[in-house]
């Protein structure tokens, strides 16, 4: 090592040992001199923060639907190859789409360099099924049989065009990470019924796909955290650490628990920190799920022709048809909102073989579950939301080959389905144009759909706010109209 | 805080201005020419110039506290600034033009001002008492004069104080239109709680309530004279998986108000069907997993209320379901799957 990079390496040894002494020293020096806040200005923050930000606890309106039950669908389900029949790209497959049809429409960087965009005929077959005579394709012939119970929304669209900020729009109103869910508004306004489940719970089912699904979409951002998602894992055991260890009876666990909570509340007394709470509030959660998560998991009373219905997967764990059949039973048991999120309908190529697998997995399961929901009575007040974050490009994503082809993301036009909670029954709802690629009729924004699903819950979304760091939120933003036509 | 504190001035000061230059038109337009009303004139526009720009002031404070409809908000601020540039205008025409302030332009301005302060006023009160209260008002008072009022809010809290142009706001629907009731014996609802029953109410400015037996599957009979003293109030009452039997529910025929009854898996029998019609404002009924057979079905004398009967798992048979359903082709009866 020659004199100067010597010198160089010292300096930087230096640098460094100063930066971090001065660093360390004047955090410690601040601590000493006091500048963090004082008890009483913390307590008065927080009685302020605890005036502004109320929770609903009632609803502003008499509600129609009491609980929700959203069965995601990520990656992208293609709109043209299950709801939305357009017998025109059958005429026009392979011919390119015209200019005037793709219009402003953005498309993702996966295609920007192709140089043609050929029309690609869906990979299924359709009929007419219900009283309303809407179509379905083949893929979904289940769901086909429960058309007089489901709402389909042919007219949605939303602004983003990749995974990630389109699931984080669909379910936070925003695109970027960091604020609440759904799940999370609807659980820190509305409370909880079941004092022994949490009020918002997540099961992300395996064998999907590999798009993967941050934990951000069911984040309770700048809401307390104990109202975020709570996660049941795909495994035997959905709870992970349920049982006491060997050697700890209940008993035992509820004395630690106690003491555990009185440390808490003198800490609490100090900092009157919101997190502090939600940490109390989330181990006595967990104790009580001790008691109640077995009788939910335990598929044992389910008589053999219920679990028929939703397929040969419903025995196994981590399955959507597992998943499906638990939504059920925690609504039953008032669960506020049970978000189920299923991958593998990113289908960039080989959409045929891509959708069947994919529907194959979710067809039965989703058709159960609003069949059953219905039986107990159940579907009445609660709304099953059925959809993904965006559509399919109706032009081929690469070269058109027979031997098949791919789909990218659209986020201009896409349809989803609901059913129960007070939404019409039976009923196709918005028009795309003869191409599925642009809303022609009543078109429906994420927050238009945001805005009506609090609706259905007794909740006015322009009253239902909280306020952080300077500014006033809610979970349509600052737009989002309730589609009343959508209301039955 | 500082800011918090000025804004709160703004209701203060803003009928000042309000005053003082509406008595300046006063005195313009319905006073004699005289050299002490040229002199009045002079003093009130001053002193309402001055109170206006304090107002305009302290209003500019109030509304970075936010919370306002951003479009109203506009409104008001900009006709409120107009005020204040057409009276100073004004003033200074009528003081450096004296020969002419008898002219078109003196009494434009004059018309423009008062214009002006009635617009401001106008969206202020928009703002404080919500969206059509002054139309509202006059609508009422044409047809028979009903009660004003119904629409007034708080500053609208907006997100981010942007523009809201819909109002999504929808009036309670449903059973009974929520018709008002008095409130529910507190001594009541805390028993209930104290043994985990969850008592919501339905709706905010309503005290009908939902009771929900979902954390007390041992709630039976024996429990039942808790909640008697607020049977009215029960709208929604979900006695699901409970032990509750006919004797038990024979108790809540003073339930009048009940427009959903789920008795999901509980051993009630035939003998509840006929307090199961009396309940005449009942839509929904679950009885789902009950012993009612279809003896008990055909027997319900249904109110003319119910839209919904659900019957899976219970003793009734298609055949039941069928024959009831010639009998009430109104009611949706759902059996469910077949076994």
């Amino acid at each position: 090592m020659n004199e100067l990079m010597k010198m160089h390496y010292e300096n930087k040894r230096r640098e460094f040992l100063r930066g971090s002494v001065l660093g360390l020293g004047g955090i410690a020096m601040g601590s000493l001199l006091g500048c963090g806040s004082k008890n009483a200005d913390r307590k008065a923050v927080q009685q302020v923060a605890e005036e502004i930000n109320k929770p609903l606890v009632n609803p502003h309106f008499l509600p129609k639907a009491k609980r929700v039950i959203y069965l995601f669908q990520g990656g992208g389900p293609s709109q043209m190859e299950l709801f939305d029949y357009k017998p025109m790209l059958y005429s026009m497959h392979g011919q390119e789409i015209p200019a005037s049809v793709v219009g402003k429409n953005r498309i993702s960087g996966m295609v920007s360099n192709q140089y043609s965009f050929p029309l690609a005929m869906p990979a299924a077959t359709f009929k007419q099924h219900g009283a309303a005579g809407g179509y379905f394709s083949d893929h979904v012939p289940h769901i086909a049989e429960i058309a007089d119970d489901i709402c389909v929304v042919r007219s949605m669209f939303t602004e983003q065009i990749n995974h990630e900020p389109a699931v984080i729009f669909t379910q936070t109103g925003n695109q970027l990470s960091g604020r609440p869910c759904i799940g999370s508004w609807l659980s820190y306004g509305l409370g909880s019924m079941n004092d022994n489940l949490p009020s918002f719970i997540v099961m992300v089912s395996k064998g999907g796909g590999d798009q993967p699904i941050s934990s951000a979409a069911w984040s309770s951002g700048f809401l307390p955290s104990h109202h975020q998602g709570v996660q049941f894992m795909t495994g035997n055991e959905p709870v992970p650490f349920l049982n006491n260890p060997e050697g700890i009876d209940r008993m035992d666990r509820r004395r630690a628990l106690d003491f555990i909570k009185g440390f808490n509340n003198i800490q609490n007394e100090v900092w009157h920190d919101p997190e502090i709470e939600s940490q109390i509030n989330q181990s006595e959660m967990a104790y009580k799920m001790q008691m109640a998560i077995p009788s939910i998991t335990d598929l044992s009373d389910e008589p053999q022709h219920i679990l028929d219905m939703y397929g040969p997967d419903v025995m196994t764990p981590g399955t959507f048809a597992h998943n499906c059949i638990m939504a059920r039973r925690l609504a039953e048991k008032d669960v506020r909102f049970v978000q189920l999120y299923h991958l593998g309908w990113d289908h960039h190529g080989s959409i045929a073989s891509g959708i069947k697998r994919a529907t194959s997995l979710t067809d039965q399961p989703s058709a159960a579950l609003v069949k059953d929901l219905k039986q107990r009575g159940l579907l009445d007040d609660t709304l099953v939301v059925w959809g993904g974050e965006f559509g399919r490009t109706s032009f081929s994503q690469g070269k058109l080959t027979p031997e098949g082809f791919g789909r990218d993301h659209h986020p201009g036009c896409y349809s989803i389905w609901m059913a129960g909670g007070g939404v019409k029954s039976g009923m196709v709802y918005g028009e795309s144009d003869d191409f599925a690629h642009n809303v022609v009729k009543d078109k429906v924004h994420v927050h238009d759909f945001q805005a009506t699903m609090m609706h259905l819950l007794g909740i006015d979304h322009e009253q239902f706010i909280y306020k952080s760091q300077g500014r006033r939120y809610r979970l349509t933003d600052v737009s989002g109209n309730v589609i009343h036509n959508l209301i039955a | 805080m500082i800011i918090n504190f000025l804004g709160h001035l703004h209701p203060v000061f803003v009928h000042l201005p309000i005053g003082f230059l509406a008595l300046a038109y006063v005195i313009q337009y319905f006073f004699k020419s005289s050299t002490e009303k040229s002199r009045l004139i002079d003093f009130v526009l001053v002193a309402g110039i001055l109170s206006s720009l304090l107002a305009a002031f302290f209003g500019w404070m109030l509304s970075l506290s936010g919370g306002y409809e951003e479009n109203l908000l506009d409104w008001h601020r900009y006709t409120a600034i107009a005020v204040c540039v057409v009276s100073i205008a004004l003033l200074a025409f009528k003081k450096y033009k004296k020969e002419e302030y008898s002219k078109p332009y003196y009494h434009g301005g004059f018309h423009l001002m008062m214009l002006a302060l009635l617009l401001a006023g106008y969206f202020g009160g928009e703002m404080t008492h919500g969206e059509g209260y002054l139309l509202e008002a006059s609508t009422d008072l044409v047809s028979k004069g009903k009660a004003v009022g119904q629409h007034q809010r708080m500053p609208k809290p907006t997100a981010s104080s942007t523009t809201s142009d819909h109002d999504d706001i929808t009036e309670p629907s449903g059973p009974a239109a929520l018709d008002a009731i008095a409130p529910a014996d507190a001594a009541s609802i805390a028993a209930l709680k104290k043994i985990n029953v969850a008592v919501v109410p339905l709706a905010t400015g309503t005290h009908f309530l939902e009771l929900n037996m979902v954390n007390v599957p041992s709630f039976g009979d024996k429990d039942v004279p808790l909640l008697l003293k607020i049977a009215p109030q029960v709208m929604w009452l979900v006695l699901a998986d409970t032990k509750i039997t006919d004797a038990g529910l024979a108790t809540l025929k003073s339930c009048a108000n009940i427009t959903r009854l789920n008795l999901k898996n509980t051993a009630i029998t035939n003998a509840s069907i006929p307090l199961i019609g009396q309940f005449n404002k009942l839509e929904y009924l679950n009885i789902v997993g009950t012993k009612i057979d279809d003896a008990g079905l055909l027997g319900l004398i249904p109110s003319t209320t119910l839209k919904k009967i659900f019957c899976w798992q219970s003793g009734i048979t298609n055949n039941g379901v069928i024959s009831f359903r010639k009998k009430y082709p109104n009611i949706v009866i759902d059996f469910g799957e077949k076994k």
